[in-house]
């Protein structure tokens, strides 16, 4: 809690015949934060060189990804013997290639044929003998988008045959007509959208055949596939472990190598480091050198807090992690989040039904981040509650005669009471900055940058509450104090810590537009109920409409300025973060 | 019934609420305008992206503290 896991930093050297063991011990023992080496000009040493299966792992990798990703195969590998496996995977990624390729000329194949099979018409309903020249006839035949009716036709000719069938949505004819009146029909046809389809013979029978046997050919490809798609679990597990090999085989890129010999600087967690040697030298036959350092310049950072706090990491981690000299602010976030949030939601009916509501989402989603949220604000909901005591409010209502503080009524009070709070937390946040500067710089640079600015708030206050000339004093000394510790720029910052303590009015101020929003529902759906059992219903609706959309809003902004005071006005006091997370070596990291 | 005196005070009192909301919404369109095609490139920026789109917020906080008083400016004259 509040200080982050102790890390030492560590160097192993070993001769490079053990090189392969070293990593192999460092990839189970999943300690080692590595630290790449950077060769510089005249360095002896050079940057290591990957193992030569890299390569192959690698083009395998990608081709097991690829069909992965085509069978859209979900689920999680785990280690299994991979000799052999780059071979077969290349192999039945070719296998699939081709099986898609050969697919794809049957499609087209099979659409071809059908754009020919299209004209059953001229098979099943005419004889085909009977469309050939004739001397005193036309014939159109073709399709048109308006049905034809024989009346039409007569008006515009005499003599005709006409020969219509609906197939696939499509209205065909064949027209048989006097070719004296040709223009006439042509018109008429016109008008009824009608488009000229050329007579070929066809011989469907053949079509038929050649289309039965490129579907049945399309049929065994998909066997294929299926059978590819079979093998999930080994694709999983190969991927998985392919993923890890390759990581072990590039992993000498982070050290230092000469001809015959390898460096490897890193961070283990303080307490596993005895362990963590023991394991080491057992697996190398004690012939390699470990050195310990005290120095704790940029150690990464592993966030160390019990599993009630560790929910509200959250914030860190959607921020910046605090360096690894930091204070971790989670543990004092868990008090002060739910206490920003539940003042200003601060009602029973919405505080209980977030409740309800979280614990529904805490027990229906199981993503790590979802889990802490909805932790956060189940805490939160259970402030929201208490408050609501205090205030004595139900949706809005007072439910209490006299509550401990009236958000409507005691307007100069509430503001007065969240000015307070705001000052509180500000000077925690001084006092956190203090320690972080006193870890850190030393006690004076401590005194100068951030004691200044309790001395200039005692200043103020004396000023302002007992004696002016000896208030007036201690601000100056606080004045020259932070002057000497920041500079000019702790002088244009002066202003910031009368905003800063007034931005906390807004614990009140988002609940009283919570408030007089509740009251707005509950006074219309008043209104509706005078108007007999129609305003039942319109009452019903418009509680649970306007209810529904106040407790969205009454989440979403304590929620969001709850966070805000944390991030803009808290942190600025003491945080300075940008730590880089511990990321052991062996760990795989999330995609 | 309210006098003259009283809805001017009201006025005056919207004015200092409705000018600042005003011109906290106008900056914060800037910032979140930029912020989200900042997101965009890097989703990692979503904490730093927020604290600038919400920084303006205090603005209207002021213009309700400065409401506040006018209203209870008004009460003691």
């Amino acid at each position: 809690m509040l200080k982050a896991v102790e890390m030492q930093k560590v160097r192993v050297t070993g001769p490079k015949l053990f090189l392969r063991e070293v990593i192999q011990a460092l990839h189970t023992a999943k300690l080692m934060h590595l630290i790449s080496y950077e060769k510089k000009d005249q360095d002896y040493f050079n940057i290591g060189s990957p193992f030569s299966e890299a390569t192959d792992y690698s083009n395998a990798v990608i081709e097991t990804r690829s069909l992965i990703d085509f069978f859209k195969i979900k689920g999680t590998g785990k280690t299994i013997n991979i000799e052999n496996a780059a071979g077969k995977i290349h192999t039945l990624h070719k296998e699939f290639q081709n099986t898609l390729k050969i697919q794809k000329e049957i499609k087209d194949t099979i659409k071809e044929l059908e754009g020919k099979n299209t004209n059953q018409f001229f098979e099943t309903e005419i004889n085909q003998k009977i469309i050939t020249q004739y001397k005193n006839l036309d014939i159109f035949l073709g399709t048109i988008q308006k049905p034809l009716d024989k009346k039409q036709i007569e008006k515009s000719t005499a003599k005709f045959e006409l020969i219509e069938k609906t197939i696939d949505k499509k209205n065909w004819i064949a027209l048989f007509a006097d070719k004296k009146s040709k223009e006439n029909i042509q018109t008429l046809l016109r008008e009824h959208g009608f488009s000229e389809v050329k007579y070929v013979h066809i011989d469907f029978k053949q079509i038929e055949k050649e289309l039965n046997t490129a579907k049945k050919q399309l049929e065994e490809t998909e066997h294929t596939l299926k059978q590819i798609e079979n093998e999930k679990q080994w694709l999983l597990d190969i991927e998985y472990t392919l993923s890890q090999e390759i990581e072990k085989a590039e992993v000498p890129l982070h050290f230092a190598t000469s001809k015959n010999s390898f460096i490897i600087h890193g961070w283990i967690p303080a307490k596993q480091l005895t362990e963590f040697k023991k394991k080491l030298n057992t697996k190398t036959m004690e012939k390699i050198y470990f050195e310990e350092f005290k120095d704790t310049e940029n150690a990464p950072v592993q966030l160390n807090n019990p599993k009630a706090i560790s929910p509200f990491e959250f914030f860190l981690n959607l921020y910046t992690l605090p360096k690894y000299y930091e204070l971790d602010p989670s543990a004092l976030m868990a008090f002060t989040f739910p206490f920003f949030f539940g003042f200003m939601l601060g009602d029973v009916g919405y505080g209980v039904i977030a409740l309800i509501l979280f614990q529904i989402v805490k027990r229906k989603f199981k993503d790590l981040q979802v889990q802490a949220i909805a932790n956060i604000l189940t805490l939160a909901s259970i402030a929201s509650i208490i408050f609501g005591f205090v205030f004595g409010e139900v949706f809005g209502e007072e439910f209490i005669e006299h509550p401990l503080l009236n958000r409507v009524h005691d307007i100069n009070t509430m503001l007065l009471v969240t000015i307070a709070v705001g000052i509180i937390h500000l000077n925690l946040g001084f006092i956190l900055g203090f320690y972080n500067k006193l870890k850190h710089h030393g006690f004076k640079h401590a005194l100068l940058e951030k004691g200044s600015w309790i001395i200039i708030e005692i200043g103020i206050a004396t000023a302002l509450l007992a004696n002016q000339t000896v208030g007036a004093i201690i601000a100056v000394i606080g004045l020259i104090m932070l002057y000497k510790g920041e500079g000019f720029r702790g002088m244009i910052e002066l202003p910031a810590l009368l905003s800063n303590i007034l931005s906390y009015a807004r614990l009140f101020a988002i609940g009283l537009a919570s408030v007089q929003l509740a009251l707005i529902v509950n006074m219309l759906a008043g209104q509706a109920l005078g108007l007999g059992i129609i305003g039942y219903v319109l009452a019903a609706f418009v509680i649970l409409i306007g209810h529904g959309l106040n407790l969205f809003l009454g989440l979403l902004g304590p929620f969001i300025q709850s966070l805000r005071l944390h991030y803009v006005e808290w942190f600025s006091k003491f945080f300075e973060g940008g730590g880089e997370p511990y990321k052991p070596f062996g760990i795989k990291e999330k995609a | 019934m309210a006098d003259i005196n009283t809805g001017l005070i009201a006025i005056g009192a919207s004015i200092a609420m409705a000018a600042s909301a005003l011109a906290a919404a106008w900056a914060e369109k800037e910032i979140g305008t930029a912020a989200v095609g900042a997101l965009a490139e890097k989703e990692q920026l979503f904490g730093k992206a927020l604290i600038l789109t919400v920084i303006p917020e205090t603005i209207v906080i002021f213009g309700l503290v400065v409401a506040i008083l006018i209203i209870g400016m008004a009460g003691k004259a």
